[in-house]
């Protein structure tokens, strides 16, 4: 198979303005990975409680905390929030959350019944309520 | 031993500071990602002339001769943002097997350079004196292919494996009623 091209002077121009054109234009990507997938996005929960860590880390955030249910029982959750980048442009900084904070996090569980959720709102100690960053709250509205 | 040295290469303050941070790991990263677009490419021509698939009226040094340079200077850029990135998270990547199915890709390209350096990149004048494409130059082109191909699948793979062991778990229930 012969493949040959010979490109002209106006075609090499457009070869270049459209793709840079269509980047210009470019929306921020959704898909990543796919929170859904992960995480039980229909059923929306609300867990407060004790931060006991945090992992103030790229590509996510991870922070964990000691949850107490009904009936006294103890469990250590983890959430997942975004980067540090997109976090700061929701107003946090990177002591917003501290070990023996008292916290509210609105929350999707993780789907295989893990101690785990994709965070979408956290009320911090100090009463103030921040966006967690993850798809599909990722900018105030 | 690896697990020791891994932890020690994330704690390193440039490590953490990068771990930690706003817009250098984006950028990071999107260099690195970037690189697969531009070198990355540059790498799929010159495989696909050594086939015999494009640019066919082009001699083969040409291709090979014109895009060394800047093969070389894209790799430089690639593995220096892919170790930081690797660097900034190391213990968190010592369970992942995409990681290490990657890391052994890219072994095995390092040997294809070593293997295929005297016998066709370096001469590829040979190439074109041949009236066809010989062998070795297919059987190069095809391996770096297959190579590169794993290594990009498998570095993409790096960030869907999640360990066994829960991240959450049960710190105590309540007494008896």
């Amino acid at each position: 198979m012969v493949i040959s091209l010979q490109i002209s002077g106006m075609a090499s121009k457009l070869a270049i303005l459209i793709p840079g054109g269509l980047l210009l234009l470019a929306a921020p990507i959704f898909g990543h990975h796919s929170v859904s997938a992960e995480f039980d996005v229909h059923n929306q929960n609300t867990y407060a409680g004790v931060v006991t860590k945090v992992e103030w880390s790229n590509p996510h955030i991870y922070f964990y905390v000691d949850v107490k249910d009904a009936r006294q029982k103890v469990t250590n959750w983890a959430f997942e929030g975004a980067g540090p980048n997109t976090l700061a442009r929701l107003g946090w900084v990177r002591d917003s959350l501290k070990v023996g904070d008292r916290v509210t996090v609105v929350a999707y569980p993780a789907r295989d019944g893990a101690y785990v959720g994709s965070a979408r709102e956290v009320r911090l100690s100090n009463g103030r309520k921040v966006l967690a960053g993850m798809p599909p709250d990722q900018s105030p509205k | 031993m690896i697990l020791e040295l891994f932890r020690w290469l994330q704690s390193l303050s440039f490590m953490t500071y990068i771990r930690e941070s706003g817009l250098e790991y984006p950028i990071v990263m999107s260099t690195h990602l970037a690189c697969i677009a531009v070198f990355g490419g540059m790498i799929v021509i010159t495989d696909l002339r050594l086939l015999g698939v494009v640019l066919t009226e082009r001699p083969i040094a040409d291709v090979v001769n014109g895009l060394r340079w800047w093969k070389r200077l894209g790799f430089v850029i690639m593995f220096a943002m892919g170790f930081t990135l690797f660097g900034s998270k190391a213990a968190e990547y010592y369970p992942n097997p995409y990681f290490w199915v990657k890391m052994s890709c890219l072994t095995l390209v390092l040997i294809h350079a070593i293997v295929f350096r005297p016998l066709v990149y370096n001469h590829p004048e040979q190439l074109d004196a041949s009236p066809v494409i010989p062998t070795r130059a297919k059987v190069a082109g095809a391996l770096s292919l297959f190579l590169w191909t794993a290594v990009l699948c498998n570095g993409r793979l790096i960030g869907y494996y999640e360990p066994p062991q829960q991240k959450g778990h049960v710190v105590s229930t309540a007494e008896g009623k």
